[in-house]
């Protein structure tokens, strides 16, 4: 059932029950009427039978009072009264005649009644005197002759007259009438002193007649008077009316019951379902409250104005205050929510909610501080209730503890921006504190520092002692440096073993002051590990900052570069930045060439190309050998020589890199073309070779190309080899167990020493261009090369000459006995891919060896 | 379901109460039905009421037991005071006397403006024994004609009320007796109660007409004969000797005595007149609505002369007359 339907129901029935109460009410009210009037219609049908009798007994009777009639006439005029205030024309217009007539009749009873009481006076009156007349008649008789005649005549005449006065019968009538006609001749016939008594006694008969006639028709008037029909009638009239309604009273009766049933039923049906409804109801409402309860959130309920209603437990805990205790507070009482870096009170969360009535969440970062002022940091969130009209009767707020979330961003966001090792600020976060000293240099014309120390001889610390000795080096280097540190200056670690420092608000003379004292600082510093001392230094370069200074990007490189010629003029000093400084410039091109060469390799624009390296000797030669040299195709299209990008490229250390682009590309190539009979000569450089992965990275494209090692010969700076002594050897030493080939290149170029070629298993030196070529007019390296050589032949490495660009060179080596020879004259560089291209020439002269 | 049997319960309950109402509610006394009309027959013995008197024309006064004894007296005591009058010259009882028969023996009395009145003062004795006041009869309730009353001393009910109300020992004493103190009604209930208390029982007569032969003498006897054949009861008649029949004069046929002068003398003031009561009428000379017989003598004479139209001799009168002495009762058990 609808409850839209059943309501209608009910309140139909309920105004249909009580419009019958009232109905009937008025009804019971009109039965009452109607019995009051019956009752009186009824009394005054009996009072007037009592009048009428009343009447008849006086008038028959010659001695009566009147006391009874009076009495009877004094109530009956009582009932008058009321029947005349009853007839309202409201409820009686059918009877209205009736009853008016009724009303005049009975007016006219007493009316009557008057005239009958005197009627009736005169006529007892006149009755009564008649014995008195007869006695005086009699006495004057007493001598008269016809005496007896006349006595009888008259006493005939009394006695017939009180009986005719005194009763129905009217028969009497014509004899009366007789004598007393004939008491009249009589007269005439009497004596002269009786005839006047004579006549007195006839006159006074007559009157009586008289009288008695008109007491007769006010007898006859009363009596005819149709009361007793009118108020029978009228009460039949009543009685049937009550009986109508009566019995229609009793089928509204019947029929209100019948409804009152109905509602009852329809009454207890609604009860009942709503019983039902209410359970059910309490029931989700018991689910959602637990629900509630036990949501890990903070939940605070409120109406429309902010007042709280609910606090699950969690919120209870959160702010410290309880449930019952909340009811009914404003929400600013319990939820105190402070921003977290302002340390200001935070706008009450519901007003927006409801204001804009839309979920909200809290902008900033919040701390809700409880009741006894311990602080949670929380996330929350305000959103509306709505009603029926969907307007807001409330809202709800979740709110959690983010505490702990709050304190990992916290961190990440510290370890995004600090050094885990020296705990000072990392690059990326220096150089965010370097773009507001920008922009303050900017804006306000202040100067700033940037300092760039790279320090000296970490490198040996590390190689020596460990890891964790350099490790220890640079704490105590950060906590040395900052000590020295103003309040407003920054220090942070940009690398390895470089630092950056922020000197604010200061000028260069200060700067360079300062440089100076961090050097000396660090000349007296003594690091000890393990016992071992070691001295260290510093490269100091400082960059100035003021409203000329573009963007950090280029502070940087200024301070980098500047650090650089330090360390490059000899270490352990402080430079100047300075625009137009030729190193500075070469620097600059060098870093420019970084991002150069990156996009050369993603785009893959470096090319191999081959250099044939020949035989000298009559052996015909095995192997077609060919050095591997690297070239670049610039994105104008030009051809780049390694001469233009080796430098940069050692420098930022994109050598391993390059290198190993080399031994990939070279490996594949191997892999992909029948070369089994032609040796490449690849290049490593220094920078590679000090790497820890280089080795296994050729291990690792050895095994994937499968390529024979046979094919593979890898050259070697001499000064390279020598720099990274240990790992060369190992690198090798391993890899000529696999089959590798090595030769040392530029040799006798730097520190040459003999000593390392025992600790250098290679296969072959080749010697610097520069002793080839000014071999012929320079008896000195003709010597030189003589014996290295000679060297050569007795450790059975062999040798081979660069840089072979003539005719002439090429008969000298022949001459000295070199194995082999590189240059222009035997061939120019060539891509990779071209054709085998070769010149050899046969010897024809035999060897002359001295 | 627990619930669902404390429903029905309540639905059983509900129901049971509301049947317990509509058998109240539909409980209708029947109407019972009307027999049929009564026969117009005069000798038919339909009496239902049994008035259990003798017919003799004249009944004895019993007297009144059922007044209450306080409002009798504060109805006499307002009876008595003269500052209910408005120029507070006369009281109720200065024309009404108890002393002198319940009159004041005058032939007018003056009211309380000072002036006289219409007619002659009746007595105020046994006065609730009438069924019509004043002399026309127009008054059939004593309240009418105590409304009237207050005429004579320059009164209205309102003024009366305050008059009243301004005494503190009428206020004290309506309030004992009556819950809503000082209103018209309670004066008037008052002053009826005293009015009606003034019963003049167990006069001569009436100790005959209980049945003591001895209480009246031969002559007095006689006089009541001729009281009775002369017709003089037949006006004058009933508990009061008259007082419950208003004469219609106009009725009173020419035949019949000097009535004409009697109607000429009266229908200047009188179209009807009231039977007056004939009780302690020794007491409450001079007679006629006017005064002008000074002595019952001269009162009988009259009257047997105009009403019954017949030469009485004086010897009758004189029996009649001693008749009507012996109508004097007693008040508060002494004779008037």
């Amino acid at each position: 059932m609808k409850p839209a339907h059943l309501k209608t129901i009910l309140i139909a029935s309920a105004l249909i029950v009580v419009s019958g109460i009232l109905f009937l009410n008025s009804k019971s009210t009109n039965l009452q009427q109607f019995r009051q009037e019956i009752q009186l219609l009824r009394d005054i049908r009996l009072i007037n039978a009592l009048i009428n009798q009343e009447l008849l007994t006086i008038r028959y009777q010659l001695y009566t009072n009147f006391d009874a009639l009076s009495d009877h006439i004094g109530k009956l005029k009582g009932k008058y009264q009321t029947l005349k205030a009853l007839t309202s024309p409201s409820q009686h217009t059918h009877n209205a005649g009736e009853l008016n007539s009724l009303i005049r009749y009975l007016n006219r009873k007493f009316s009557l009644a008057d005239e009958f009481k005197t009627a009736n006076a005169l006529l007892k009156n006149s009755l009564t005197v008649f014995p008195n007349l007869n006695e005086d008649l009699l006495a004057r008789l007493n001598n008269y002759e016809h005496t007896d005649l006349v006595a009888n005549h008259v006493d005939s005449l009394l006695r017939d007259i009180y009986l005719y006065s005194l009763t129905n019968d009217n028969h009497v009538d014509t004899q009366i009438l007789q004598k007393i006609a004939a008491l009249e001749n009589l007269q005439f016939n009497v004596a002269p002193e009786i005839a006047p008594h004579l006549y007195v006694i006839q006159k006074h008969a007559r009157t009586v007649i008289n009288n008695r006639r008109d007491l007769n028709n006010i007898v006859n008037n009363l009596l005819g008077l149709p009361i007793e029909r009118l108020t029978y009638n009228l009460q039949q009239t009543y009685a049937s009316h009550n009986e109508k309604i009566v019995q229609q009273s009793n089928i509204y009766r019947i029929i209100l019951f019948i409804l009152s049933i109905l509602l009852l039923s329809t009454t207890g049906y609604i009860l009942f379902k709503l019983k039902k409804k209410t359970y059910e109801l309490e029931h989700e409402k018991n689910r959602a409250l637990v629900t509630l309860h036990s949501i890990g959130d903070g939940i605070i309920t409120t109406d429309a104005n902010a007042v709280v209603q609910y606090l699950n437990p969690v919120a209870e805990q959160l702010t410290g205050w309880k449930n019952a205790l909340a009811r009914g507070e404003h929400l600013t009482r319990i939820f105190h929510v402070f921003d977290e870096r302002t340390n200001r009170r935070v706008d009450n969360i519901v007003e927006h909610c409801i204001a804009e009535n839309r979920n909200t969440t809290s902008a900033t970062q919040s701390v809700l501080v409880s009741r006894d002022g311990a602080k949670t940091a929380i996330e929350d969130t305000a959103a509306p209730i709505r009603g029926f009209n969907d307007d807001v009767i409330g809202t709800i707020i979740v709110f959690r503890d983010v505490s702990r979330t709050r304190e990992l961003s916290r961190k990440l966001s510290y370890q995004a921006s600090h050094d885990a090792l020296t705990n000072v600020i990392n690059r990326r976060a220096f150089e965010v504190q370097l773009t507001k000293a920008i922009k303050l240099a900017k804006d306000n014309g202040e100067k700033h520092a940037l300092l760039y120390l790279d320090l000296d001889q970490f490198k040996v610390v590390n190689d020596t002692c460990g890891h964790d000795a350099g490790d220890q080096l640079l704490i105590q280097i950060t906590s040395l440096l900052q000590s020295k540190l103003r309040s407003t200056d920054t220090l942070a670690r940009l690398g390895g073993d470089e630092f950056g420092i922020l000197l604010r608000n200061c000028n260069l003379h200060k700067a360079r002051e300062f440089a100076e004292t961090m050097l000396t600082a660090l000349k007296q510093f003594r690091f000890e590990w393990q016992s071992i001392h070691f001295h260290l230094g510093v490269s100091i370069g400082i960059a100035m900052i003021d409203n000329t200074t573009t963007n950090v990007v280029s502070v940087m490189s200024a301070a980098d570069m500047a650090c650089y010629v330090a360390k490059d003029t000899g270490r352990n000093r402080v430079h100047i930045y300075s625009h137009g400084n030729k190193e500075l410039t070469r620097r600059r091109e060098e870093m420019q060439w970084m991002s150069k060469l990156t996009r050369a390799l993603k785009e893959n624009r470096f090319v191999l190309y081959k250099q044939p390296i020949v035989s000298l000797g009559s052996d015909i030669q095995q192997k077609l050998r060919y050095e591997l040299l690297i070239r670049l195709h610039g994105t104008d299209g030009r051809l780049i020589q390694p001469s233009e990008f080796i430098p940069a490229a050692e420098r930022y250390n994109f050598m391993p890199t390059l290198d190993r682009w080399v031994i990939r590309s070279a490996f594949e190539h191997l892999a992909e073309n029948n070369q089994e009979n032609a040796c490449y000569s690849i290049n490593l450089s220094g920078t590679s070779l000090n790497t820890n992965t280089l080795l296994k990275y050729i291990k690792i494209e050895y095994e994937k190309y499968e390529i024979n090692p046979d094919n593979i010969c890898f050259e070697i700076t001499e000064t390279a080899a020598i720099d990274n002594l240990p790992k060369v050897a190992r690198l090798i030493r391993e890899l000529k167990h696999e089959g590798f080939k090595f030769a040392l290149d530029d040799f006798g170029k730097g520190v040459s020493s003999f000593m390392y070629l025992s600790s250098l298993p290679v296969d072959y030196l080749k010697i610097d261009g520069e002793f080839v070529k000014n071999l012929l007019n320079n008896t000195v390296n003709h010597a030189i090369i003589w014996s290295i050589n000679n060297i050569g032949r007795i450790l059975g490495i062999q040798i081979i000459a660069e840089y072979v660009e003539n005719e002439h060179l090429h008969d000298a080596l022949l001459d000295i006995g070199i194995d082999y020879a590189q240059g222009y004259k035997f061939g120019e560089p060539v891509p990779l891919h071209d054709a085998l291209h070769y010149k050899t020439r046969q010897a024809t002269t035999p060897l002359t060896i001295a | 379901m627990v619930s669902m049997q404390k429903l029905l319960t309540n639905c059983n309950a509900g129901i049971l109460l509301v049947l317990c109402w509509l058998a109240f509610a539909l409980h209708d006394p029947a109407v019972a039905t009307e027999s049929a009309p009564l026969s117009l027959n005069p000798l038919s013995q339909h009496a239902t009421i049994n008035l259990n008197q003798s017919r003799e024309p004249i009944r004895p006064i019993a007297s009144r037991s059922d007044l209450s004894a306080t409002k009798v007296a504060l109805g006499e005591k307002l009876f008595n005071d003269r500052r209910l009058d408005s120029n507070q010259h006369i009281a109720c009882g200065d024309c009404h006397n108890l002393e002198l028969g319940g009159t004041d023996q005058l032939a007018f009395s003056v009211n309380g403006a000072g002036n006289p009145t219409r007619f002659n003062t009746p007595t105020i004795f046994n006065v609730g024994l009438n069924t019509q006041y004043y002399w026309s009869g127009k008054f059939e309730t004593l309240d009418e004609q105590l409304t009237d009353a207050l005429v004579e001393i320059n009164t209205t009910w309102p003024q009366l009320v305050r008059t009243i109300s301004a005494v503190p020992e009428y206020v004290d004493e309506f309030n004992k007796i009556y819950s809503d103190g000082i209103t018209k009604n309670n004066i008037r209930d008052a002053l009826i109660s005293f009015e009606l208390s003034l019963a003049t029982p167990d006069s001569p007569f009436d100790r005959y007409l209980k049945g003591d032969a001895t209480a009246l003498t031969a002559t007095e006897l006689q006089g009541y004969r001729l009281f009775k054949s002369y017709g003089c009861v037949s006006c004058h008649q009933g508990v009061n000797i008259g007082g419950n029949f208003v004469l219609q004069l106009d009725k009173l046929g020419a035949p019949f005595g000097n009535l004409n002068s009697t109607r000429n003398r009266l229908q200047g003031k009188l179209q009807q007149i009231r039977v007056p009561s004939l009780r302690n009428v020794a007491r409450t000379p001079p007679y006629f609505h006017d005064g002008s017989a000074t002595t019952l003598r001269q009162a009988v004479s009259r009257m047997v002369d105009e009403y019954l139209g017949i030469g009485v001799d004086e010897q009758q009168v004189s029996l009649i007359v001693d008749f009507l002495k012996t109508l004097t009762g007693q008040y508060k058990g002494q004779s008037l």
